[in-house]
């Protein structure tokens, strides 16, 4: 069984003790993890053409910001560099002219319709582009498609109900460490935590997945449960997800 | 009677008598919307069949622009044609202060050709997928130029005329006829007179052509390649006639 994971940094690290680590390791599926930090949805759709091939069965597609700029000719890592992200003020290495091309950017080309269409059609040609017997996974990272109310594009695949910046961010920094988790971020100079997790929430987030994937496989029905971001039993202990910040903290 | 939606950049932005759009409904007995947007993009393209089109009609001609447009000017449709590519942006005065200068930025840091080329394609799709099995396209290529581009595999839903609208206006009107250079020109005289950037006769040929595809769809007859090919139309090429569509200008300026 083979695993194209694709995405933003929600699916940007694979190594020991993460999520897709976690997902390969549940039944021993062969993960291939091609997320990249900082990208948008057209990055995604990019990647996914690179990268799928026949050899596939599953494709977990991790859905970002659909305001992210699509297109950084040789930045990619700053797609994500809004102003409303949550670094933009305090994150030193964007070049020296990046913030007022943006500001402008933002005056005159900046068009929401057009962004929210942009991310509409990538999900489409995302199931125009995979083979037949492939079945994609689709996570919302920071796409919040049930706002958006664009649920029913899915129209191939298993929709994963729920966003994981509502576990990451909501849930592990501001409900269990009782802080305002953008704020938070912004006075680090990164988020510490791979994908954006903590060590026990990966291992929860990759066995929900491989449960997904084997039931699928097996050709059972998944419950509404199974499929829910909101259902799943979280690590909530704040001693172990305050551990993942210590050392960026001590830092500074 | 049949109706027609005509959506696009310049060359489709007038529908008013004297102009193709006009000779189109009056050779095709057809009631003829012209929604063509001076400047637009593709997207705003599709905007603007979104907003127009609907089952009451019998076909939508879509006049495809450059595809390096910047879609997305907030507030400014009219500034999407202004890239550093196009003809009159070092002359151009109406631009709001700021703009040049942000436009440098985001050729720096944001434009991307695949990223452009893709939205194209995705526009061409939405639009082949909004329209209904008895409704017709007929795809007309004022600046795109689909053959260089290979999109002729992507259209897979209407009628492709083959030729770019440029060939005409600019390549036989202005450089073959006159005998200038046909960007340098339009910089000089600070805008193209013509409204579709067509001359007089030449809006009339136009016209022509493309009723005769949309009668022999109506009718359910052949058409054949020559019927599509607009290198193949017989266009006016009479100097003194298309001289004398810039000549008012010409006066003015100096």
């Amino acid at each position: 069984m083979k695993i194209l994971i694709v995405g933003d940094s929600y699916a940007s690290d694979s190594s020991e003790g993460t999520w897709p680590y976690y997902l390969s390791k549940e039944h021993g599926y062969e993960v291939l993890c091609c997320g990249i930090a900082g990208s948008s949805n057209f990055t995604t759709l990019n990647i996914l053409k690179q990268t799928n091939d026949i050899s596939f069965d599953y494709i977990i597609i991790v859905l970002t910001n659909y305001h992210r700029i699509p297109v950084v000719q040789d930045y990619p890592h700053l797609s994500a560099f809004l102003d409303n992200h949550p670094r933009f003020e305090t994150f030193n290495g964007f070049p020296v002219d990046y913030k007022d091309a943006l500001s402008k950017y933002m005056k005159y080309y900046y068009d929401n319709n057009f962004l929210h269409w942009v991310t509409i059609s990538v999900i489409k040609d995302i199931m125009d582009n995979i083979y037949p017997h492939q079945e994609i996974i689709w996570i919302d990272a920071l796409l919040d498609t049930e706002v958006l109310m664009i649920e029913r594009l899915f129209k191939k695949g298993i929709k994963v109900k729920g966003k994981l910046t509502d576990i990451s961010m909501e849930m592990e920094i501001g409900e269990a460490l009782g802080i305002d988790p953008y704020k938070f971020i912004a006075e680090m100079s990164g988020d510490p935590r791979r994908n954006h997790l903590s060590s026990a929430n990966q291992e929860i987030l990759g066995k929900f997945l491989a449960n997904i994937i084997t039931k699928s496989k097996s050709g059972l029905e998944l419950t509404d449960n199974e499929i829910d971001l909101y259902k799943v039993e979280w690590d909530k202990d704040p001693t172990k997800i305050y551990a993942e910040f210590k050392e960026e903290i001590k830092k500074r | 009677m049949t109706k027609i939606l005509i959506i696009g950049d310049s060359y489709a932005e007038y529908g008013h008598e004297g102009t193709w759009p006009h000779y189109l409904g009056k050779y095709a007995d057809a009631e003829i919307v012209c929604a063509g947007i001076g400047g637009g993009s593709n997207y705003t393209m599709l905007q603007t069949f979104k907003e127009k089109f609907d089952d009451s009609f019998d076909f939508v001609i879509p006049v495809l622009t450059n595809y390096h447009r910047i879609p997305t000017v907030n507030g400014y449709p009219f500034l999407c044609a202004f890239s550093n590519l196009h003809p009159r942006y070092d002359t151009a005065e109406h631009v709001p202060p700021g703009f040049k200068k942000g436009l440098q930025g985001y050729f720096k840091y944001f434009y991307e050709n695949d990223f452009q080329i893709w939205v194209t394609l995705s526009v061409i799709k939405d639009i082949m997928e909004n329209v209904l099995p008895t409704q017709k396209i007929i795809w007309l290529d004022a600046i795109l130029h689909v053959d260089q581009l290979n999109f002729e595999q992507f259209i897979v839903n209407g009628i492709l005329v083959k030729g770019a609208l440029t060939n005409i206006s600019l390549d036989l009107e202005l450089k073959e006829v006159l005998g200038v250079d046909p960007l340098k020109f339009m910089t000089e005289i600070d805008g193209d007179p013509r409204p579709n950037h067509l001359s007089k006769e030449n809006q009339k040929i136009l016209g022509k052509f493309l009723s005769n595809i949309v009668n022999k769809t109506n009718n359910n007859e052949l058409i054949n390649k020559k019927d599509l090919n607009l290198l193949k139309v017989r266009w006016n090429k009479d100097a003194e006639k298309i001289y004398s569509e810039f000549e008012e200008k010409i006066k003015k300026l100096k």
